[in-house]
């Protein structure tokens, strides 16, 4: 590696004496009337049409001019052209104004460069950062699904440092977990999801999300999963500009579930009691205890607390603060940001007093340094550094089976029902309950108590990466031809601190003879302090990448191509010992031309060739072609000249072939077999240890990528004088050669197999996005914008044995779908009716569940599930946008849902007295209510009917929901008066997330609808309320100085 | 010069490509040969396939509580989860497809998958013995451990499934297509007590000195009385009703694969003869203390890692598996398998009289006096003494109702009782010191047990009446006046199959049997049906209040159950194999 450098070294030396030979050379810039560079404007000598050259991704150019007009003319689409006369400048500047059509000059990044938008091949999708900047919530990922056509996410939890939505692009398209995640590159390097969702989107240019083969074909074997390309901003030659951005917001769960209160709870317990048969004086409430609970006679004795008041603030707040600094002269340009964010937690902080902070809470701390300079005339070089310290604080719980997780005493029944124990005793103790104790399971002792005295865990990462980038021109050799060098070191390092007790005494009180017993007679005080350390792992990734770029517009033809050499090792730990910071090791190439006639018939091959070592020596590289055509039909005078509603038509169509490398969990040589330690016995007549070993999975030495093959057509349009744009896309990709384990392999075999590659997956479906921009009068405009996307998977081939039932086939379905009873929409009336249904293997109760005999066998067993309802990821997103400016003001809305997917819930989520009771328990199955029951009848057991044991369609429940996903309000204050200030801008915003959601889940669930993470996996159930995601409102001030 | 540029830049990147092995293996793990050409990884091989052989006895066996004595008429479990693996074996969820329905059911895939991975290992092992640097000794000592050990896992798959698929020798490859018929039952006996005779020939007597027998450091390695014993049992599973042409399949085919199709008393001879010729070897003998306290000996024989009773000890360090496995709240254990009222009655009384016997003596307002000694060394019940290590002494356990413990009935205690048997009462989960001990996997009292049984059948029933009596006699139960330790003179055949088969539920308790011997002997649907009965004791005054009842955790067992159904997905890969009848 180290002798590219030298040979760049070398080139710079050779260019910089051999570019003084020109007898005369323009240097200029172009950019747009706000002084944005314009990338890719076509500069030709007036009288020689083919000495021409376009500028680059910075604006600049350069042309040797061969006549003596010194006039060059600047063109660009969507802008007016002009005629410049050279002067003597050693820098010639040229402003272009618009032409009045944003969309024809919109710029998008795509892999490796940047490309306008009029001459793009591929299917792109792009924000702003302006946009990412109206999300108020902590993590980058989480608003762009209905806002990106195409992306589709889940967020599944709001804790404060985790709380990323996880996302695709177009869905999934393989049926292993972890293998459907996005390549990520932020400034051309490889992101990891973490990092990603804790860059600071102050620092964001652009954020693209490359679909389609043509535009993720050049990273080869990891783009089938589609591609987030990000842009870091920059400086720019002017005057140092200073923002500073401050936000406060109010932040608040969608929704935690409202749990009965003790006497409803009681009451239902006594149901569920009769309904097992329970005899009258065996049950645990005696009926006068029930008037005690209605009538709230014995605060101790028979408590009655609403836990949700207790433990949950309404609010908990979050911070957050942006300071940038950014400018430049011709020679050196920077942009220079810090940032700060801090989210609370939920909790009431009980441990104020002890002088511990153990609520949620997540600090985070960015920054970035991002340097132009300009070497030589010829030669820039960037240097970014930039990174993150995160601090993410949980509370120490001690709930039961190890959850340590308060929401899962909160919605455990066994736990924290609202009988539980009274929170504090009459003298001031902190109370608890014999009948608590003696739930040996869930004798955890109160947990105000747990809150205040358990200390927390605490941990805390460190990432940092520094990218050296070297560009130099190389027009001396042949114009439009330059290298780039690029060097980058990434470092991620955490570590966890903790500080916890486990034991602090309660009291039992007992009211009828005014007496306090300790819960455990052997604590009898608070005991010390455990700290404790968990040293985490650095992740340690370099990268290097050589670049070849060519780029040159030939009168009307635009040829351009590019030649990478990019290599990459990822060093971390591994649990397994023989990976333990093994080099995971990547090496590609990728080539790209184009070709482009007056932009009006477009052409584009990439290519990735691809070597990692993942795979034995015989399969180690990959081949990754895509081919890709344009037609902007609207450039043709039979169009132009007839259609005039139309003003801008394009079509454009994309094959290839794209791998995905990211095949089953963590880094391993499945072409390798390992024996390894495995068990230990004991030998000699006084006990000796020694330890075992195991032959390990079996190797699979044609073990390759996953590919997908990826076909794109797309539409694109502008009418009305494009105030409306939008783009139209439709694609089908065939995943195949799927990592696989072998599932016609016996178990007989004796061994595990190693998976092959043999699923296969087709994913198809289109997208839609719609902009309309308008204006009435001259100080109201307005933006409408929205987006539909829907992807939908069907696993082809997964190597499945072949079921006995049809409807028992995994294959054919969505994947992640589940094998489930059908219910039938009504409940067992009476044991008549008992007699009569199709036998169950547990014994059916009048109220119970009825579900459809599919075999027809008069048996209900589990050859009668079929795989039924949707997955737990949406098929289909969409989103609207609406946004009004009049003079200084602002208002905007975006609305976002998500439809076709299924939540299923169990145990302590929604099983009646092992979660803690909601409202719909209430219209549990009585013979009154018959099949208008909402629940089937309670019990203390597990029936037919239970949610884990039993899973039927009537837990399967659409997730469906639409949501006030973000909206804005905003002022920004007239110019006289920040004149009169001293700034150049101020700015009062107020904005929100997840503001309301409509949701069909709440017909039985009292969960926010995205509660199950977007994994794979057939047998998917919530268990537990978690942290919920959050609702936030924003207020925020930016100053520009 | 431009185009000598681009040669040196093209040069540049193939150079990169090229330097040496950027994308080779550079994990550090060990391969096949490294291990089985160095003689230490070869033996550590072998000692992984020790790791796995109490995976049925396990008290842990699932989601580290629970194994299949919860699923029995034996024991209730602190746990009643549908997803919990015991859970599914008793309440009539069990299916072909139940492996796969829950993320927490696949663990029952162990009765299939653990002993064919082991007996894979067993057969690379096998394959691989010859070229290892072991000396011929030490060769021919391994290859009859491991046949021995095959002949286990395959016993397992045996008592579980019937006949299972034999693969004998082979090891598959990658590309082996595998689909095997299972094999029928009798020559599946007939390949295990073969392999076993095998293996009893290439191995050492446990009582033979180094260097014809194991050193000291070698104790706990199988020996030849293991292979004899292994024999008895899998003879008298054959023998049973269950096999020994009482299949409930109708299709002939099926019925040969998982039974012998029809009676045949010569069955039941070869199970005498196996046992008898452990019996015979004089290898074991019962562990005996009546001097110390009456039934002493079958109290100590569990504490104590080296002794003459057990035949295939599953060894562990010093240990309190027990106590943390048994052990009630207040001692700090976790109390998996707690006693059923069903089992306590089946504890006779000191006199070796039945409780329903009315001249027994058992009054039922007073349960617990004048029990054998067995009960009072393998049950904890309410008032019965258990090391305490708060108070460094034994207190008394209150499992009553309300008794204010965390043993109380309902708040700790679903039965009433907790389970004593093999833990060492002078020490308890919450304190106090490990024990030498071992795992009685397999036991002399059991060959005895199998003797009796088989002779029994055979009609030689008093020759039964005086196997019973050896273990009657080491429980401490009083001989009487006839010498006969309460078992009634003249008894006849009937009358003696149930009171042997009471006396293996007493004397083998908690040890991994009832759960097959209630499937071999046909009697699962009677007594494994319906609910268990838990003992309700409330007090008043100080009279404690004994109120039997059913407890709220039903069992339901079905005619097919007496075979696991095979895996569905099994039968779904391999066409050939067919499914145990009536799943």
């Amino acid at each position: 590696m180290k002798k590219i450098f030298f040979y760049l070294l070398v080139i710079q030396v050779i260019a910089v004496s051999y570019a003084g030979a020109q007898s005369r050379v323009v240097n200029g810039q172009v950019s747009d009337s706000s002084g944005e560079a314009i990338v890719g404007a076509t500069i030709v000598e007036k009288g020689f049409p083919a000495n021409g050259t376009s500028t680059n991704a910075s604006g600049n150019f350069k042309l040797n001019l061969k006549g003596t007009s010194n006039i060059i003319i600047v063109t660009n689409v969507g802008f007016i052209a002009r005629e410049v006369a050279v002067g003597t400048a050693a820098n010639t500047r040229v402003i272009l104004k618009n032409a009045g059509n944003a969309a024809m000059n919109e710029v998008v990044v795509v892999g490796y460069g940047r490309q306008k938008k009029v001459t793009l091949t591929g299917a792109v999708s792009t924000v702003t950062g302006k946009e990412l900047r109206e999300n108020p919530t902590a993590s980058l990922q989480n608003t762009l699904s209905g806002r990106l056509p195409g992306f589709f996410s889940q967020q599944s939890s709001g804790r404060p440092g985790n709380d990323g939505a996880t996302f695709f692009i177009r869905g999934q398209s393989s049926y292993n977990n972890g293998s459907n995640t996005p390549l990520i590159i932020v400034d051309d390097i490889e992101f990891s999801y973490d990092q990603f969702a804790r860059l600071d989107p102050n620092e964001i240019e652009t954020l693209s999300i490359l679909k389609d083969a043509s535009t993720t074909a050049v990273y080869g074997v990891k783009g089938a999963n589609g591609v987030v390309v990000v842009t870091t901003r920059r400086g720019s030659t002017r005057t140092p500009q200073i923002s500073l951005r401050v936000e406060n917001s109010l932040n608040q769960p969608t929704i935690i579930p409202h749990y009965l209160d003790a006497y409803e709870t009681a009451l239902l317990y006594s149901q569920a009691e009769a309904n097992d048969n329970v005899p009258v004086i065996s049950r645990r409430f005696r009926p006068t205890e029930l008037d005690t609970f209605k009538n709230n006679l014995d605060p101790y004795g028979h408590p009655n607390v609403n836990w949700r008041d207790v433990l949950f603030k309404k609010f908990s707040k979050q911070y957050r603060a942006n300071f940038d600094i950014s400018g430049g002269s011709e020679k050196v340009k920077y942009f220079i940001s810090l940032g700060y964010l801090n989210q609370d937690g939920i909790l009431k902080d009980y441990s104020k007093n002890s002088d511990v902070r153990n609520n949620f809470y997540h600090n985070r701390y960015n920054y970035r340094s991002n340097l132009d300079m300009k070497i030589t005339s010829t030669t820039d070089l960037r240097l970014d550094l930039f990174g993150n310290i995160g601090e993410t604080n949980t509370p120490s719980v001690g709930s039961p089976f190890g959850y340590n997780d308060v929401f899962y005493d909160y919605s455990s029944f066994l736990t924290l029902s609202p009988f539980a124990y009274p929170i504090y005793n009459p003298n001031g103790t902190l109370g608890y309950s014999a009948a608590q104790r003696a739930n040996s399971n869930y004798n955890t002792n109160n947990i105000i108590g747990r809150l205040t005295n358990y200390g927390f865990n605490r941990s805390y990462e460190n990432n940092i990466t520094l990218n050296a980038i070297a560009n130099q021109r190389l027009d001396f050799i042949t114009k439009g031809l330059s290298v780039k060098g690029t060097v980058s070191y990434a470092s991620n390092y955490g570590y966890s601190r903790s500080q916890t007790r486990s034991s602090f005494p309660s009291f039992i009180y007992t009211p009828s003879t005014n007496t306090y017993e300790p819960r455990d007679a052997n604590v009898f005080r608070i005991t010390r302090y455990f700290a404790g350390y968990g040293a985490g792992s650095t992740i340690r990734r370099t990268n290097f990448q050589a670049m070849i770029n060519y780029d040159r517009t030939f009168n009307r033809h635009r040829v351009y191509g590019l030649i990478l050499m990019n290599q990459s090792s990822t060093q971390q730990f591994s649990s397994n010992s023989a990976y333990n910071f093994v080099p995971n090791n990547f090496r590609g190439f990728t080539g790209r031309a184009g070709y482009n006639y007056k932009e009006k018939y477009l052409f584009e091959f990439n290519a990735g060739y691809n070597g990692s070592d993942l795979f034995s020596e015989k399969n180690r590289y990959g081949f990754f072609p895509a081919v890709s055509a344009g037609w902007n039909i609207s450039s043709e005078p039979f169009f132009s000249n007839n259609i005039k509603v139309v003003d801008r038509l394009k079509i454009r169509g994309s094959y290839g072939l794209v791998g995905n490398d990211k095949i089953g969990s963590g880094f391993n040589y499945f072409y390798v077999q390992t024996y390894a330690g495995s068990g230990s016995y004991n030998f000699g007549n006084t006990s000796n240890n020694f330890n075992g070993i195991a032959e390990g999975r079996l190797p699979n030495e044609n073990v390759t990528w996953e590919k997908e093959k990826k076909l794109d057509i797309g539409l694109e349009f502008g009418l009305f004088k494009n105030k409306l744009n939008g783009t139209v896309e439709y694609f089908n990709n065939n995943r195949f050669d799927i990592l696989t384990n072998r599932g016609t392999v016996s178990a007989v075999f004796g061994q595990a197999l190693p998976p092959v590659n043999l699923g296969e997956v087709n994913n198809s479906g289109y997208e839609i996005e719609l902009n309309y921009a308008g204006n009435i009068g001259k100080d109201f405009g307005y933006r409408l914008k929205g987006t539909y996307s829907v992807a939908k998977n069907k696993i082809v081939f997964q190597d499945e044995p072949s079921s006995q039932y049809a409807y028992q086939a995994y294959t054919g379905h969505s994947i992640g779908q589940q094998r489930v009873y059908q219910w039938t929409g009504t409940f067992y009336k009476d044991s008549a009716d008992i007699a009569k249904s199709p036998r169950t293997l547990q014994t059916a109760l009048p109220g119970d569940l009825k579900y459809e005999d599919l075999n027809g066998d008069g048996l209900i067993n589990q050859f009668d599930q079929a795989v039924l309802g949707f997955s737990n990821v949406p098929n289909t997103t969409y989103g609207f946008q609406i946004g009004f400016n009049f003079k200084g003001f602002n208002i905007s809305a975006f609305f976002q849902g998500a439809k076709n997917f299924n939540v299923r819930a169990g145990a302590e989520a929604i099983r009646p007295f092992s979660a803690n009771l909601t409202e719909v328990h209430k219209y549990s199955w009585t013979p009154a209510l018959g099949d208008n029951a909402k629940f089937p009848r309670l019990t203390l057991g597990a029936g037919v009917s239970d949610p884990l044991g039993n899973p039927s369609t009537f837990w399967f429940i659409p997730g469906d929901y639409l949501r006030l996903k973000t909206a804005e309000f905003g002022y920004t204050f007239p110019k006289k008066i920040t004149e009169r200030l001293k700034i150049q801008a101020l700015k009062l915003y107020a904005n929100g997330y997840n503001l309301l959601t409509w949701t069909k889940l709440d017909q039985l669930y009292e969960l926010d609808p995205e509660i199950l993470p977007a994994t794979v996996n057939t047998t998917l159930t919530t268990d537990r309320v978690n942290y919920p995601p959050q609702r936030t409102f924003n207020f925020g001030l930016s100053v520009t100085f | 010069m431009k185009k000598l540029l681009i040669i040196v830049l093209v040069l540049g990147l193939v150079s990169c490509k090229k330097s040496g092995g950027f994308l080779d293996n550079q994990s550090v793990g060990i391969t096949e040969s490294q291990v089985f050409t160095d003689s230490a990884r070869t033996m550590q091989f072998l000692i992984r396939i020790y790791a796995d052989m109490g995976f049925s006895f396990n008290k842990g066996r699932w989601s580290s509580h629970g194994n299949t004595e919860l699923s029995t008429d034996d024991a209730e479990y602190s746990f009643s989860g549908v997803t919990q693996c015991a859970v599914a074996l008793y309440n009539g969820t069990l299916s072909p497809l139940i492996y796969y329905s829950d993320a927490q059911l696949t663990q029952l895939q162990d009765f299939w998958n653990v002993p064919y991975a082991n007996i894979r290992r067993v057969n690379l092992l096998l394959s691989k013995l010859p070229t290892t640097p072991l000396s011929p000794a030490v060769q021919t000592r391994v290859k009859g451990e491991i046949k021995f050990l095959r002949a286990w896992y395959y016993s397992q798959l045996l008592i579980s499934f019937g006949g299972v698929p034999n693969i004998e020798d082979q090891v598959f490859g990658i590309d082996d297509i595998i689909n095997l018929p299972r094999s029928n039952f009798g020559e599946l006996v007939t390949y295990l007590s073969k392999e076993l005779d095998e293996a009893a020939a290439l191995l050492p007597a446990p009582n033979a000195l180094a260097p014809a027998g194991y050193t000291p450091e070698d104790y706990g390695h199988i020996t030849k009385g293991a292979c004899m014993g292994l024999k008895s049992r899998i003879l008298l599973y054959a023998a049973s009703p269950l096999f020994n042409g009482g299949s409930i399949a109708t299709d002939e085919k099926v019925k040969t694969v998982v039974s012998y199709p029809t009676y045949d008393v010569k069955y039941w001879q070869a199970a005498a003869d196996a046992a008898k010729a452990v019996i015979n070897s004089g290898y074991y003998s019962l562990y005996e203390d009546n001097v110390t306290a009456a039934g002493y000996g079958f109290f100590k024989v569990f504490l104590l890692r080296i002794n003459s009773e057990y035949i295939l000890p599953f060894n562990r360090p010093a240990n309190k598996d027990m106590e943390s496995y048994y052990n009630p709240s207040t001692r700090g254990g976790s109390k998996y398998g707690m006693p059923s009222e069903n089992l306590v009655r089946c504890f006779p009384m000191r006199n070796g009289k039945d409780i329903a016997d009315p001249t027994s003596g058992y009054d039922p307002a007073n349960p617990y006096l004048n029990r054998e000694p067995r009960f009072y060394n393998s049950i904890i019940y309410n008032t019965s003494l258990y090391w305490l290590n708060s108070s460094n002494s034994k207190q008394p356990v209150l499992t009553f109702e309300g008794s204010g413990t965390a043993d109380a009935f309902l708040a700790g205690s679903t039965t009433g009782y907790f389970t004593r048997k093999m833990c060492d009462d002078n020490t308890s989960q919450g304190g106090g010191a490990n024990t030498e001990r071992c795992w009685p996997l397999l036991r002399y009292a059991e060959i005895i047990l199998n003797y009796a049984e088989a002779v029994n059948e055979l009609g030689q029933v008093e020759l039964a009446v005086e196997q019973i009596n050896l273990l009657r006699k080491r429980a401490g139960i009083l001989p009487g006046a006839d010498n006969r330790y309460g078992i009634k003179s003249g008894i006849v055949q009937a009358d003696m199959r149930d009171l042997i088969r009471n006396e293996r539920r007493v004397e083998l308790a908690f040890e991994d049997h009832r759960w097959h011997d209630i499937r071999r002997w046909k009697i699962a649907v009677a007594v494994n049906n319906g609910a268990n009965t838990v003992m309700r004791i409330t007090r008043s005054g100080t009279t404690y209040i004994y109120n039997p009842q059913p407890s709220i955790r039903k069992h339901v067992f079905r005619p097919e159950m007496y075979l696991l159904p095979v895996p569905d997905q099994e039968i779904r890969k391999m066409p050939l194999m067919v499914q145990n009848p009536g799943w």
